[in-house]
C-alpha cells in the first residue's frame, strides 16, 4: 500500500493525486455521494460476514459492525489521516487484487496509467466497479475492522438504563429473554442471533459476568458487576502486559508519574525505592486482590443498588490531580497506573455509564498509586510554588536592588541640585516665583532673539 | 596674564547693582568687552528683565582683552560682595577661559587687602535684542517717591494701573478692602532738583502692571536718585535708574492684559494674592509687609466672601 500525498484533495472521487502529469486539466468535480471506503478486515473471514449496525454498548447509538458467523464480531477502529498533512487513498487496480494506494512521488507514468489502465480482477465483486478504472478517496480514512468480545454487547440487555433513578429489581432471566431485548433494540440482532454459534458465544460470555441458576433444564442468568468488573481487570491486565499505546502510555502514565524537577529530593528517594523488584508485588497485589472473588451475589447485588447511581469514576483517571501519600516503588505504581488506565479506557469505551464505577479494593486496590499521586501533585503544587516564588523573588529582589539604588541616587541629586539651587536662589527670586503672571506676556514677545 | 581687570573706585557701585538684581535673577553672565561690563537677564517667569551697563568709564582702569561672559551667581556674588567695604576699592580680574573671577578689595583707609575668588558657571542665556524705542510716555521721577508708591499700593493690590497724561501720572490700584492711587503733576523744584517730576507726552497712556516686580525693580533706588519710566501701549515699561556716566541700570516688565489681569479684574487677582499672602505668612511664620499681619484675616474673610458672591452669580 502506498501513501498518496494529494494536495487537490478537496474533490473525492475521480480526481488523481496531484496532478503533476496533466497540470493544465482541471479536475473534474465527483458527484459520487457515496465514495468508497477503505477496510481492513480479518483475514478467512467467511463469505457470510456481513456488516450490521447494532447499538453501542455505551451509546446506544447505532454503530456499524462486522459480523462473521464464524469469527465473531469486529468493531471498526477508524483511523484518520492528521490533519496536517493531508492525504487521500488512491485506489487503482493492479495485478495482486489489492487497494493500491499511490502517491505524489509516484513517478508520474504509473500515475498515469493507473487511471485508464485495463482493470485487473478488482476485489470488488460489483460489475463495472470503480475500482477497476481506480479512484481517489479523498480522505485518508482507515477502517481497521479489530475483534469485539460480545460481552460488551449483551450487557445493555443484562443490565438496562435504570429510569427514574429507581433501580428495577434484578431477575435471573433466560439468556433468550436478554436475546430477545437485545432484538428490540436492533432488527440486526434478529438475524445474528439465529446463529447457533454466535449464540452460544453470547451464552458463554454471559456466563463469566453473571450468577446462573438452572431453573427447569434452562439457564438463568443475572449480572454481576462484581464478575464484570473482574472481567474488566483481567482484560485490563492483558492490555497492560502487551503494553499501553504509546499515547495513552505518554499522556497518562508518563506524565502523570513525572516528578517535579525542582524537587531533588523527592528525586532522589524515587531512585532508591526503584530498587525494588516491582513485578513481584504488583503480581502479589493483584493476586490477592483476586483471592475473595468468591462473594455472595446477593452482596454484590445490594452494592448494584446502593451506588448504582454514583457514576462519577470515570473522570477519575485522566486528570492528575488526585494524589498524595507516601512514595513507594514507582514501577508497581506505573503498573497501577497503566492498569487503571487500561480499565478506565475499558469501560468508559465499552460498558454504559450507569455501570461504571470504579472497582472496588477487595477487587484491586488502587490506594498505593492514589496516595502516590496525590504526593506527586503536592511535590508539583509545591516545586510550582518554590519556582514562582523564586522568580518573583529572584526578579523582585534584582530588581529591588537596581531599581532602589538608582532611585536613591536620583533622589539624592535631586536633593543636591535643589539644595544648591535653593543655595544660589535669593528670597527675592523665590518671591517672584509666586507672582501671579497671568496676562503678561514674556520678554521674548516684545523683543527679538540677538545673535550673539 | 589677565585678561579681564577693572577697577571700580567704590565697591559700593557694584554692590549696589548686584543688589539690585539678585532678587531678580539667580545666575547671569557679565559680558565683558572693551566696551564695559553689559548684563542681560529675565526673571524665572520671562515677564521681567534686566539690563545693565557698566561703561569702561566708569571704571579705572578698564581693560579687556577679549569678550569674555563671567557666568555668576548672583548670591554668591552678593555674598563676597558684602565683604567689601563701601568704600573699598575693588578690582575684578579674570584670565582667560577662566574658571573663577577673582576680585580684591582695597581698603581706602589702611593696606588691607580682602582677595575673593568666585567659581564661574556655564550659563546658557539667550539674549534679546532691545531695539531702541520711542515710548509714549516718559516720566522722570524722584525714584524714592516710586519706590514709596510702589510699596503703598501694594498694600491694597497685587497690580497697580499707570495712567500717565498732559496734567500728571495717576498710579491707582483697586484691592479687596479698597482703592486707593497717587498722583504725581509735573513738579520742578528749583531748590531740590532731584525731586523734579517731569513728564515727556506724546499720547495717554494706562497700563498694568505687577507691583510685586515694580516693588523687586525698586531695590535699585539707591543706585540713582532718578528713576525713568518709559510706557507705550503693547510694550513693556521700562525702568530705568541711570547711572554715572552712560551706565544704566534698565528693567523691563510686560503690561498685564487688561482683559485677564488688569484692569476691573486685578480685584480678583488681588483676592487670590490675598490668599497666597496669608498661606505664605502661615507657612514660613513670618509676614512680609508692616500692615499685612492685621489686614490678612479680614482680607481673606473678603476674598472669601467674594468668591462666594462670585459662585452665586455664575453658577
Amino acid at each position: 500500500m502506498r501513501r498518496t500525498r494529494s494536495s487537490k484533495s478537496a474533490k473525492p472521487g475521480t480526481e488523481k493525486s496531484p496532478p503533476i502529469s496533466e497540470p493544465d486539466n482541471p479536475l473534474p468535480e465527483s458527484n459520487d455521494k457515496n465514495p468508497p471506503k477503505c477496510f481492513i478486515l480479518p483475514k478467512g473471514a467467511s463469505p457470510e460476514a456481513r456488516i450490521v449496525t447494532l447499538p453501542n454498548p455505551r451509546t446506544l447509538t447505532p454503530t456499524r459492525y462486522y459480523l462473521c458467523p464464524e469469527r465473531g464480531i469486529y468493531e471498526f477502529t477508524k483511523i484518520t489521516a492528521p490533519k496536517s498533512s493531508p492525504r487521500s487513498w488512491l485506489l487503482a487496480p493492479q495485478t495482486q487484487p489489492a487497494k493500491a494506494v499511490s502517491s505524489g512521488v509516484i513517478p508520474s507514468g504509473e500515475e498515469g496509467s493507473s487511471a485508464e489502465h485495463e482493470p485487473a480482477k478488482a476485489p470488488s465483486s460489483e460489475p463495472g466497479s470503480i475500482l477497476t478504472k481506480g479512484y481517489a478517496i479523498r480522505s485518508a480514512d482507515l477502517f481497521i475492522a479489530t475483534p469485539l468480545d460480545p460481552l460488551f454487547l449483551i450487557i445493555p440487555a443484562l443490565a438496562p438504563v435504570p429510569n427514574s433513578g429507581k433501580h428495577p429489581k434484578q431477575l435471573f432471566l433466560s439468556s433468550d429473554d436478554y436475546f430477545d431485548t437485545l432484538s428490540s433494540t436492533s432488527r440486526h440482532y434478529g438475524t445474528i442471533l439465529q446463529i447457533p454459534r454466535l449464540r452460544m458465544a453470547f451464552e458463554a460470555r454471559m456466563d463469566i459476568i453473571c450468577d446462573t441458576v438452572d431453573a427447569g433444564g434452562e439457564r438463568m442468568y443475572r449480572l454481576n458487576e462484581e464478575k464484570l468488573m473482574r472481567e474488566l481487570l483481567r482484560k485490563a491486565n492483558e492490555v497492560v502486559d502487551k503494553g499501553l499505546p504509546a499515547s495513552l502510555e505518554e499522556s497518562f502514565v508518563k506524565k502523570a508519574l513525572e516528578v517535579p524537577v525542582a524537587c531533588v529530593k523527592r528525586e532522589e528517594s524515587l531512585a532508591a525505592v526503584g530498587n525494588l523488584d516491582p513485578e513481584d508485588e504488583t503480581q502479589l497485589d493483584v493476586a490477592g486482590a483476586e483471592t475473595p472473588s468468591t462473594e455472595s451475589t446477593v452482596d454484590s447485588q445490594t452494592s448494584t443498588t446502593s451506588t448504582i447511581t454514583t457514576l462519577t469514576s470515570v473522570s477519575q483517571l485522566p486528570e492528575p490531580a488526585p494524589f498524595s501519600g507516601p512514595p513507594s516503588a514507582p514501577a508497581l505504581i506505573a503498573r497501577l497506573l497503566r492498569l487503571r488506565t487500561a480499565l478506565t479506557y475499558l469501560s468508559t469505551t465499552y460498558i454504559p455509564a450507569h455501570l461504571v464505577r470504579s472497582p472496588s479494593p477487595s477487587i484491586i486496590d488502587f490506594t498505593p498509586l492514589t496516595s502516590h499521586l496525590t504526593h506527586l501533585a503536592s511535590l508539583r503544587e509545591e516545586a510550582f510554588a518554590s519556582r514562582s516564588l523564586g522568580d518573583y523573588s529572584c526578579k523582585r529582589a534584582l530588581d529591588d536592588d537596581g531599581e532602589e539604588e538608582s532611585r536613591a541616587e536620583k533622589k539624592r541629586k535631586k536633593e543636591e541640585e535643589e539644595r544648591r539651587k535653593k543655595a544660589g536662589e535669593s528670597r527675592g527670586v523665590r518671591d517672584l516665583k509666586k507672582v501671579d503672571v497671568r496676562g503678561m506676556k514674556k520678554m521674548s514677545d516684545f523683543f527679538g532673539k540677538k545673535k550673539t | 596674564m589677565d585678561l579681564l581687570e577693572a577697577r571700580l573706585e567704590q565697591a559700593l557701585l557694584l554692590k549696589r547693582v548686584v543688589e539690585a538684581i539678585k532678587d531678580l535673577v539667580q545666575d547671569c553672565n557679565f559680558d565683558c568687552n572693551d566696551s564695559g561690563i553689559a548684563l542681560q537677564a529675565m526673571d524665572n517667569s520671562h515677564v521681567a528683565l534686566v539690563s545693565m551697563m557698566l561703561k569702561a568709564e566708569a571704571f579705572s582702569p578698564y581693560r579687556c582683552d577679549r569678550n569674555i561672559a563671567l557666568g555668576i551667581n548672583l548670591t554668591s556674588l552678593t555674598k563676597v560682595l558684602r565683604c567689601a567695604q563701601n568704600d573699598d576699592i575693588l578690582t575684578l580680574k579674570a584670565e582667560d577661559a577662566p574658571d573663577i573671577v577673582n576680585l580684591t578689595f582695597e581698603s581706602s583707609e589702611s593696606d588691607r587687602i580682602s582677595e575673593y575668588d568666585i567659581k564661574l558657571m556655564d550659563i546658557d542665556q539667550e539674549h534679546l535684542g532691545i531695539p531702541e524705542t520711542e515710548y509714549a510716555a516718559t516720566i522722570s521721577m524722584p525714584s524714592a517717591e516710586f519706590q514709596r508708591i510702589c510699596r503703598d499700593l501694594m498694600a491694597l493690590s497685587e497690580s497697580v494701573s499707570i495712567e500717565a497724561t498732559k496734567e500728571g501720572v495717576k498710579f491707582s490700584c483697586i484691592g479687596d478692602i479698597g482703592n486707593g492711587s497717587v498722583t504725581l503733576r509735573n513738579h520742578a523744584n528749583v531748590e531740590k532738583p532731584e525731586l523734579n517730576m517731569e513728564i515727556e507726552l506724546t499720547e495717554p497712556v494706562a497700563l498694568t502692571f505687577s507691583l510685586k516686580y515694580l516693588v523687586n525693580f525698586c531695590k535699585a533706588t539707591a543706585l540713582s536718585g532718578t528713576v525713568k519710566l518709559c510706557l507705550s501701549n503693547e510694550v513693556p515699561l521700562l525702568v530705568e535708574y541711570g547711572l554715572a556716566g552712560s551706565s544704566y541700570l534698565r528693567f523691563y516688565l510686560a503690561p498685564k492684559d487688561r482683559g485677564l489681569g488688569g484692569g476691573d479684574a486685578s480685584n480678583w487677582l488681588g483676592s487670590s494674592d490675598v490668599v497666597d499672602k496669608v498661606r505664605d505668612n502661615l507657612q514660613t511664620g513670618l509676614f512680609l509687609g508692616a500692615g499685612a499681619e492685621t489686614r490678612a484675616p479680614e482680607e481673606l474673610a473678603i476674598a472669601a466672601m467674594r468668591i462666594k458672591v462670585r459662585y452665586n452669580i455664575y453658577v
